[in-house]
């Protein structure tokens, strides 16, 4: 019997052997407080079981919820082995499932302090990742797999039958291992590096193809083009028109003015002269008109004065009107003067009506010029649409493809086929998307098994177009291992989109993308912040609050999320409406000092010395002033996470005056929900458990939401990833503290997990100090550890 | 007289062309009380105010804002502030004077000078180096001048631009 270390210590990562010296170590601990307790596997080395007479549950339940998790997990990895045989080649999707329930057996008895299996399971991994890195055959790493999961079934039966485990089957694994993978290593010799079956000389499946070039949206592009080059010719035409009109008007008018002088001076010589006889051209006197009415009056005034005198008779009259015998009109000079005068008002009028015509005229052709630039313009952006039946397409086959493979009835529903999508955002999110659907549904498959009377499973991809946005809702009805959010989010932020994920009433889980129609043309609302104008994408909005009825959102000023100094219009006087932000679970609203209206304009990116946090580009509005594109909840994320948060004040819990502190155990084991509970309960905290991450969001998002949370990676539907990043992007959530509780420690796992905002990362299995002691900071700190 | 004949006497009397100019143009303007010389080539245009300029979230100080410049967006520094000033205080921007758009090695940014400027033709041979100046400006940017003309230091447009990118970028980080 080889009591020798595994003599592939060599190829052990640091966090391998790091989690065999805490196996090691937990042998020897002994938990402060504890009565001595019959043990479960190897000795009394578990951190999470509670013997104590407190009424907790017994031993005997711990190890029956952990027996029936571990009989689970071997029946997915013999269900994903059977896969493997079929597939026979390295890059089978079940070698994911396979490797993901090695890894939770791992975690959970390595909890439990079965060491015999938990060292198993990790050959089991190593052995799947020797297969990926092409050290080892398929057939070799079949084979091992095979004997190292009769050797997990077999310490399991040792477990239930006897009470601790058996050292039999490992030690009997090791010995296989070393047979078959030195046989393995000549096999290579000979024949060479053996490359595993891979899409290299075949088509790789999730190539895009090329998107056929839509001729339609050509050819109305080309239409309206020339409609609109059509337009130039009578524009130029009603330009002359007007200029010819305006040089009519002026002609009209100066000899309106000429005649005006010339019939001045003639028709009112002393009145010129006893002005002090300033020329017939030029007279500072009323105007004319008022002249002849004066003189009219006059004239009337000595005719009426002529006729009551006993005289008045034509006869006796010095001044007799002149008789006429013919009644032919005198043409004096005067009355020359006084006709061309009145023709050339006339003129002045007609030349006046018709430049009003013709600027009319003008004004319509602008407008219809302006209305086809714009119709050319959505044409452009429109060629780079595609319709959304061309990704659908592509999922069909998959689906198919997947249907037929596990021999199971899949219901794919779709809609929207004619929605067009951008060609560039459909690029971005057609291969993760198809990718997590294959992924997805294929662990799903092999992770449960079908039964007679199962209804089918359901898959829908429904698209639609609303306003400038394009929705997305992909949903399954059957439960899906995570990790949608960190395929997605990615692609997701790079065409400017939201994911956001819900349970699905009738099973299963729904996520709902959202993005923009097309890259480059923001729809937004134009606000001020004193003499700047700033916009907010209409997407990050879900309503201004006219009534001023969410009194309970968080308030913020959008001059003091920019760091912007206050000005007199945002101090004093009566503010607009506030905006609440869309897609927050909290309630978060944005005040600004005036609410313009909405805008439609191209963004420009900024260069990368310009970037700021929560600003996505600038637009610049017809007067050339430069508008910044505001991302809010990144804005509203970044400026609040520097500011520090209420202290937990553990003496006034102590005292029993407050409510016990809320914390949220997100974990899909239910014997690492168990336990946690049971240690945080003993002292004093409530503890609430989630399943899996859409759970753990529901109780973010209540009126009474926990403190700290305690996360697991790997949960089904939503895993702990996914909820991170929606913790991350959504700003309403920075009061709950994540800590990360997970058997995945290595540092890539724990840079992510920091990255995405989490307090803290410990890995499993971790002592009730360092949990306790962690939490506690938590929740009296506001800086990570 | 031939084709061939007719060239050779069309070279004799052709003036000779030198390869290099023997001089070039360039802007000058006073930074209170200090001249210095900004070099025609790497001015792209010449703006008169008044100037539409936004301000940017966590911008220096000596930065008066970002404004759009031929469907770009770039940024406007008051080269005052920046050499005269610094440190952070809180002084007001000021957007008086003459903006001038330089370009070099694919940046371009928008500089705020005092104005007027002059133009004078430099002889490219009375350019030396830099020395040892009690020249204000000397004294404390010396990298950004790449030599000098009659005691007047010449700005190096590439070096000032780099260093202002860098700066505006860097900004963000210690905002």
């Amino acid at each position: 019997m080889d009591e020798t270390p595994f003599s592939y210590s060599d190829e052990l990562s640091a966090e391998d052997l790091a989690i065999i010296q805490t196996f090691d170590e937990m042998n020897d601990l002994v938990i402060a407080g504890n009565a001595s307790t019959p043990s479960v596997g190897t000795a009394e080395n578990t951190a999470w079981i509670d013997n104590s007479s407190a009424g907790i549950e017994s031993a005997d339940d711990m190890l029956m919820l952990f027996v029936n998790e571990a009989e689970e997990d071997l029946g997915t990895m013999r269900r994903a082995l059977q896969e493997l045989e079929q597939d026979n080649h390295a890059s089978s999707p079940s070698l994911v499932t396979l490797g993901r329930a090695a890894h939770k057996l791992k975690g959970t008895a390595g909890a439990m302090g079965c060491e015999m299996m938990s060292t198993i399971a990790l050959h089991v991994e190593e052995e799947i990742q020797l297969l990926k890195d092409e050290k080892i055959t398929v057939l070799t790493c079949l084979s091992v797999l095979v004997h190292a999961i009769k050797a997990l079934e077999a310490t399991l039966q040792s477990l239930v039958d006897d009470g601790q485990e058996s050292k039999q089957p490992l030690q009997e694994l090791l010995q296989d291992l070393k047979a078959l993978n030195s046989a393995d290593e000549q096999a290579l010799a000979i024949t060479g590096k053996q490359k595993a079956v891979s899409s290299e000389t075949s088509e790789p499946v999730f190539a895009p193809p090329a998107p056929p070039p839509d001729l339609r949206h050509l050819h109305s592009l080309i239409s309206h083009a020339e409609h609109l080059v059509e337009l130039y010719t009578p524009l130029q035409g009603i330009q002359k028109q007007i200029t010819k009109s305006l040089m009519e008007l002026q002609a009209a008018h100066g000899r309106l003015h000429y005649l005006e002088s010339v019939l001045s001076t003639v028709a009112f010589p002393g009145l010129a002269n006893a002005e002090g006889g300033q020329p017939s051209g030029e007279h500072t006197g009323p105007s004319l008109v008022a002249r002849i009415l004066q003189r009219t009056g006059r004239q009337s005034q000595a005719r009426s004065r002529s006729a009551s005198s006993p005289s008045g008779s034509l006869g006796a009259s010095t001044e007799s009107p002149l008789w006429d015998e013919m009644e032919v009109d005198r043409f004096t000079e005067q009355k020359i003067l006084l006709q061309s005068f009145s023709e050339a008002v006339a003129d002045v009028a007609t030349a006046s009506s018709q430049f009003k015509t013709v600027y009319a005229q003008l004004e319509t052709l602008l407008e219809q010029q302006t209305r086809q630039a714009v119709v050319v313009r959505n044409d452009a952006l429109r060629l780079r649409s595609a319709p959304f039946g061309v990704l659908l397409a592509r999922v069909q086959h998959i689906v198919q493809t997947l249907a037929q493979k596990h021999k199971r009835p899949i219901q794919l529903e779709t809609a929207g086929e004619a929605t067009e999508i951008d060609q560039n955002i459909m690029e971005f999110l057609a291969e993760p998307l198809l990718k997590l659907i294959n992924a997805n549904v294929s662990d799903s498959l092999l992770s449960v098994p079908l039964s007679p009377h199962q209804e089918p499973d359901r898959i829908w991809l429904q698209a639609q177009g609303l306003g400038n946005e394009i929705v997305i809702d992909l949903g399954f009805s059957m439960p899906i291992p995570g990790g949608a959010l960190e395929a997605l989010r990615g692609p997701i932020q790079q065409v400017q989109g939201t994911i956001v994920p819900r349970r699905n009433p009738a099973g299963g889980i729904i996520y709902q993308l959202r993005f923009p129609r097309t890259l480059g043309l923001v729809q937004g609302l134009l606000v001020q912040i004193g003499n700047q104008g700033l916009i907010l994408p209409l997407s990050h909005i879900e309503l201004i609050d006219y009534k001023r009825q969410e009194t309970q959102a968080q308030l913020y000023h959008l001059a003091a999320l920019l760091s912007f100094p206050p000005t007199a219009s945002n101090t004093t006087g009566t503010l607009p409406p506030p905006i609440l932000l869309a897609g927050s679970q909290r309630r978060v609203a944005i005040q600004v000092d005036e609410i313009m209206g909405e805008v439609e304009l191209i963004m420009r990116p900024l260069d990368s010395h310009l970037q700021r946090p929560g600003i996505v580009g600038t637009a610049v509005d017809g007067n050339g002033n430069v508008l910044l594109i505001v991302d809010l909840p990144t804005l509203v994320r970044y400026t609040i996470a520097k500011k520090p948060l209420p202290a937990f004040n553990s003496a006034a819990q102590a005292e029993g005056k407050q409510q016990p502190t809320r914390l949220l155990v997100a974990d899909d084991s239910v014997y690492i929900r168990h336990s946690l509970r049971q240690t945080f309960e003993r002292v004093g905290y409530e503890v609430i458990e989630a399943r899996d991450g859409i759970e753990a969001l529901e109780y973010l998002s209540s009126d009474n939401p926990p403190s700290v949370m305690l996360l697991d990676i790997e949960m089904p539907n939503l895993n702990g990833y996914d909820l991170l990043n929606i913790l991350h992007a959504q700003p309403g959530f920075v009061d709950c503290k994540t800590i990360l509780l997970t058997s995945r420690s290595s540092a890539p796992h724990r840079q992510r997990a920091m990255e995405l905002g989490a307090y803290a990362f410990l890995g499993k299995p971790c002592s009730q100090d360092v949990l306790l002691d962690t939490v506690y900071k938590a929740l009296n700190t506001s800086t990570s550890v | 007289m031939n084709d061939e004949e007719f060239r050779d006497q069309a070279r004799q009397g052709a003036p000779v062309v030198s390869e290099q100019p023997s001089c070039a143009k360039y802007l000058q303007y006073t930074l209170s009380g200090n001249s210095c010389l900004i070099p025609l080539n790497d001015l792209a245009e010449t703006l008169p105010p008044p100037y539409r300029l936004a301000r940017l979230p966590g911008m220096p100080v000596w930065m008066a804002g970002i404004m759009a410049w031929r469907g770009e967006t770039i940024a406007v520094v008051n080269l005052d502030l920046y050499f005269l000033a610094p440190q952070e205080t809180d002084l007001a921007r000021e957007t008086d004077g003459t903006l001038l758009v330089l370009h070099s090695q694919s940046q371009i940014l928008g500089l705020l000078v005092p104005a007027p400027a002059t133009t004078i033709a430099v002889e490219l041979d009375g350019v030396v180096p830099l020395t040892a100046s009690t020249h204000m400006l000397l004294t404390k940017h010396a990298e950004m001048f790449e030599g000098m003309y009659a005691d007047i230091p010449i700005l190096n447009i590439s070096v000032l631009l780099t260093n202002l990118v860098q700066q505006i970028g860097m900004a963000t980080l210690h905002g």
